[in-house]
């Protein structure tokens, strides 16, 4: 089954996601608390995707995105974001992002865009 | 939310226990809000007229609009519009008081002319609360001129009540320029006006409203339950910038900020409205072009 690498300042964010993902069968590659440490993690474990929180301290998601997608092309990335973020959506479609997934966590639509972009 | 205002006031007057209101908000889930109550409520027909047309229902196997409109106690027309308001959540509220056998309808309106009396409100204002509309219920509960807080509070308090407590229940917001709490989370919003919100709370106020959000039976308010405080803030500000976002505002969020070991939080000018959510008194604060900080424990 696919590895996914999450990528959240927040701890109840990564859990509850940590919970739907593992629910669904994925296996968690691995966790990290912000973007820089989510970069060098994506470069380290090499997971088939990555879900990247928009708002984050040191390097943003935007930013980390940047820095993944310059490093691997083909990286698969999901935005993780607060609705509202419709600018940084805009920024983050440019830099290659492959879907979105909207905070509060609705598990089926989480299940979904996962699976549509791990199969994409 | 209606039930929540109705019924701890009833529960603060000693007309209820709140082991009985705790048995009325789940009855009221189940119950089918009778047109005769409906009708009492609204003033177009008494208790007795009703009991009659109850009573005449018995023998004549007809519903009791029918029978109403028949013996000429109401009119078609308000029998439509009675039937509109069956899910009501006053008035299920009102039909499981009366399932219960704790209060009559006609009981529940005296008090409520009580409570109108009480909180200095208006004809108008009872049809706002018992609308049990969000938008409606809430300017009662604001104070004057804090209408640019409107949206903001109004957003958390629809986000708590769909993720956390749909029993939540505000108490009157106030200006001030600072609240005692222990411990709290924050988050800055910046955009054509600069807002930031807060959650704070004394002791474990916040510990129920971050193991629902959190879903996790954190032991006491951590720093690991005040992160879930962090990410309903989160939630919370994504929507108002949402709704902003409609009005062309665009808003950026930072990340969100907590501590346990507080004494308070201060601005130059800060809106609080006290939340009974899950039973636990919680603050939550908006400071608009004006920023909170967090006084650390000394």
């Amino acid at each position: 089954m696919a590895e996914i690498l999450i990528v959240d300042d927040s701890r109840t964010s990564r859990k509850i996601l940590k919970e739907i993902l593992v629910g669904a069968g994925y296996t968690i590659a691995g966790e990290a608390l912000d973007g820089e440490d989510g970069y060098l993690k994506y470069k380290e474990l090499k997971p088939d995707l990555v879900t990247l929180d928009i708002t984050m301290p040191k390097l943003d998601g935007i930013e980390a995105l940047q820095l993944i997608k310059k490093y691997d092309e083909n990286a698969r990335v999901v935005m993780i974001t607060a609705a509202g973020q419709k600018e940084k959506m805009i920024q983050a479609i440019k830099h290659g992002a492959a879907e979105f997934i909207s905070k509060p966590y609705e598990a089926d639509d989480v299940k979904e865009v996962i699976a549509k972009v791990l199969n994409s | 939310m209606v039930s929540s205002i109705v019924g701890n006031y009833l529960v603060d007057h000693n007309l209820i226990s709140m082991e009985q209101f705790g048995d009325l908000l789940k009855e009221q889930q189940k119950v089918r809000v009778k047109l005769g109550l409906i009708a009492v409520a609204e003033g177009l027909i008494s208790q007795e007229e009703a009991d009659k047309i109850n009573r005449l229902q018995a023998v004549m196997d007809k519903r009791f609009g029918d029978i109403a409109v028949e013996k000429g106690f109401l009119t078609q027309g308000q029998v439509e519009a009675l039937l509109k308001k069956q899910g009501n959540a006053y008035l299920a509220f009102a039909q499981a008081l009366e399932n219960q056998q704790l209060m009559s309808i006609e009981q529940l309106e005296q008090y409520m002319i009580d409570f109108q009396r009480d909180y200095n409100l208006t004809i108008s204002d009872m049809e706002d609360l018992k609308s049990d509309d969000v938008d409606r219920i809430l300017p009662l509960y604001m104070p004057a001129d804090s209408d640019k807080y409107l949206n903001a509070v109004g957003t958390a308090l629809r986000t708590i009540l769909r993720c956390v407590d749909n029993n939540v229940y505000p108490e009157r917001a106030y200006i001030t320029k600072r609240c005692d709490a222990d411990n709290g989370a924050i988050q800055f919003v910046e955009g054509e006006h600069n807002v930031t919100c807060a959650m704070i709370g004394k002791g474990q106020a916040l510990l129920r409203t971050a193991s629902i959000f959190g879903k996790e039976d954190f032991p006491e308010v951590n720093m690991d339950a005040l992160d879930a405080i962090g990410e309903l803030l989160n939630c919370i500000n994504g929507l108002y910038a949402t709704s902003l976002s409609q009005s062309g505002i665009s808003m950026e969020l930072y990340p969100p900020e907590f501590s346990d070991k507080i004494s308070g939080i201060e601005s130059e000018e800060l809106l609080i409205i006290p939340l009974h959510i899950k039973g636990q008194k919680v603050e939550f604060a908006v400071a608009i072009d004006h920023k909170i900080k967090m006084e650390q424990e000394a």
